[in-house]
């Protein structure tokens, strides 16, 4: 008896028509989850293992989540809580993070110290942050998404606002102080 | 949508837009990249899982992996499957207070021996304009798993306009020590004391964004070089003096003595250029160290002192064993019944250069895995497995030795140095 596959029954043949989709909706997507990445992670080398990492769990579910008709729901979901569950003490992320492989000029706006002072944040406070005010989600929304309670968003919010209070220089911005 | 409410909103909202254009370009190559890598896993893992089945491994043992070939084989480790982690290993997991009879509200920082914690309580400290300011360290407190009280170390120290984190105050050596960055600039101070009570008995002042504060050897230990000559210190708790080592490049401390260079991509390539860990020296012999991965097998490679990460993979330093599909497909239960969930490990490298530390991650996961932490150790395969919902704040301690999550009125504290 022929059996295509492996001994656990699955097959490592390629799906022409999966990979085609993939791809396209990668090369579609690909520069707005670096954008995502960028903003959660903080840094351009995480934020492009982050995006890569959610790939290839969004290829590994491609045809079922398709079904769900929602793969960037289920890319910027993966990312964030991947990006939240990683929990090792970052001192190689605080090192690198202003050391991108290409020459990279950021314009040097006038909310830097408050992107600076974003990097102190615990992961789960800064992926709060950016999923209220980048990704204009609501305290529902974010919870979803972070698989945490409202209160939990509201609260880690509330914490995170205040660290970055130290940070915040209206002065700069032409507010009077 | 939450509107901003405040100023600091609405600069907040405008800094991350702004930022976010600074994003890295995506590469040509990202989506056929992604297709590969998934092949690659999978490929890897159905050929794990024929290796395993045709040598007749044993789940958690070592087998060999025999190839065609001069070179030695490798030992290949398959995880077993997992158990409660305080079934696996009661003298390594502690329960930690979150209220001291006194009403303080303390949080574990790390272990500073076998049965004491170091842990500190906090308190808002208000900015220069009146605001409320951040949340800093107000004491610390050495906590007694055997006796269950804890004892005040020093109310915490630190300059005005200076701030400090969790991940900058260390235990080791009989000595806490932490580190106050400044806000404005690349300065910081490093403080320490033994774990007695009483003040601060040393005070550094620092420049140059000092980072991997350790407490070694009866010296406190950091490297430092952004803006300014990169350089390892060593300060002798003994008597205060600093011995500082100038280097080249700036160097991160993977585990005393072994440091690596710190600005450098975070995983190796096809192409075979260095990554992170590939070249280690020792900075008390002068020992180099490469690695037995190279190009195009070390693609997505990084290294510790002896594991590296590859993927799915973990890989000793020197070739000599290889832990496969750690982080998918784990046999679970007392029946090893395979299941296929994908898990992710935190960071770049191992915990403690000999633990992964995995979570499920997968939108899709039912209730009952989502929230499971599994730690797997790499030498032995022995998998450890608790459940901490994702809501509850999972951390280490800076020398990755402990793993601290909330469990009811409070702490779970693993002592990953007493698994050695």
């Amino acid at each position: 008896m022929d059996h295509a596959g492996t001994a656990t029954g699955e097959s490592d043949r390629a799906e022409p028509d999966a990979e085609l989709d993939f791809e396209h909706w990668v090369v579609s997507r690909a520069p707005a989850l670096l954008r995502y990445g960028y903003v959660l992670t903080g840094n351009p080398h995480d934020a492009a293992d982050l995006v890569q990492e959610a790939l290839i769990r969004l290829r590994a579910s491609w045809s079922r989540v398709l079904r769900k008709k929602d793969p960037e729901g289920y890319v910027r979901t993966t990312m964030a809580r991947h990006h939240i569950s990683l929990w090792r003490r970052t001192r190689r992320e605080t090192l690198t993070s202003a050391v991108p492989d290409a020459p990279h000029h950021d314009p040097a706006p006038p909310d830097d110290a408050l992107w600076q002072s974003l990097a102190t944040l615990p992961r789960r406070q800064r992926a709060v942050l950016v999923l209220r005010y980048y990704e204009a989600l609501s305290d529902d929304e974010i919870a979803a998404r972070l698989n945490i309670t409202r209160g939990t968003v509201r609260s880690q919010a509330s914490r995170a606002l205040d660290k970055l209070r130290a940070a915040y220089t209206p002065h700069y911005e032409g507010s009077p102080r | 949508m939450t509107p901003p409410r405040s100023p600091l909103e609405q600069s907040l909202t405008r800094s991350l837009h702004t930022h976010a254009e600074s994003a890295p370009t995506p590469p040509p190559t990202l989506a056929t990249q992604a297709q590969q890598t998934w092949h690659h896993r999978r490929r890897r893992r159905l050929a794990a899982l024929s290796a395993a089945t045709a040598a007749a491994v044993v789940l958690g043992t070592f087998g060999a992996l025999h190839r065609d070939g001069p070179e030695p084989a490798p030992t290949v480790l398959t995880p077993a499957p997992a158990v409660p982690l305080d079934e696996l290993w009661p003298d390594a997991v502690h329960r930690v207070p979150r209220t001291l009879p006194d009403g303080v509200r303390i949080t574990p920082l790390a272990m500073l021996d076998r049965h004491t914690v170091v842990a500190a309580s906090w308190a808002p400290v208000p900015d220069d304009w009146g605001g409320e300011g951040v949340t800093q360290p107000k004491a610390l407190y050495a906590y007694d798993i055997r006796t269950r009280k804890a004892t005040k170390v020093t109310d915490f120290h630190q300059p005005k306009r200076h701030s400090t984190t969790s991940s900058r105050i260390v235990a080791g050596d009989g000595y806490v020590a932490w580190q106050a960055d400044h806000w404005d600039t690349d300065d910081s101070v490093v403080f320490a004391r033994p774990v007695t009570p009483g003040p601060p008995e040393h005070r550094w002042k620092v420049s140059g964004s000092p980072h991997s504060l350790t407490l070694v050897n009866g010296r406190a230990i950091w490297a430092s070089g952004r803006d300014a000559p990169p350089a390892l210190s060593a300060a002798a708790l003994a008597d205060g003096s600093v011995r500082v080592h100038r280097g080249g490049v700036r160097e991160i401390v993977l585990g005393w003595p072994w440091v690596t260079e710190a600005d450098i991509p975070s995983h190796g390539d096809a192409a075979g250029r260095p990554f992170f860990g590939q070249r280690i020296r020792n900075v008390e012999t002068g020992e180099v160290r490469g690695t037995a991965l190279t190009a195009p097998a070390s693609a997505g490679a990084a290294c510790g002192v002896v594991w590296c990460s590859l993927g799915a993979d973990m890989v000793r330093r020197d070739g000599s064993a290889r832990l496969v599909g750690a982080t998918a497909h784990h046999p679970t239960g007392s029946s090893g019944t395979e299941e296929h969930t994908e898990y992710t490990y935190g960071g770049t490298l191992p915990e403690a250069d000999h633990f992964l530390v995995l979570r499920p991650t997968g939108p899709d996961d039912p209730e009952e895995v989502r929230d499971r932490l599994r730690i797997i150790d790499l030498e032995t395969g022995r998998v450890g497995e608790a459940v901490v919902p994702l809501a509850e704040y999972v951390y280490n301690s800076p020398d990755s030795d402990t793993i601290v999550y909330r469990t009811g009125e409070g702490f779970t504290v693993i002592d990953l140095a007493a698994l050695r």
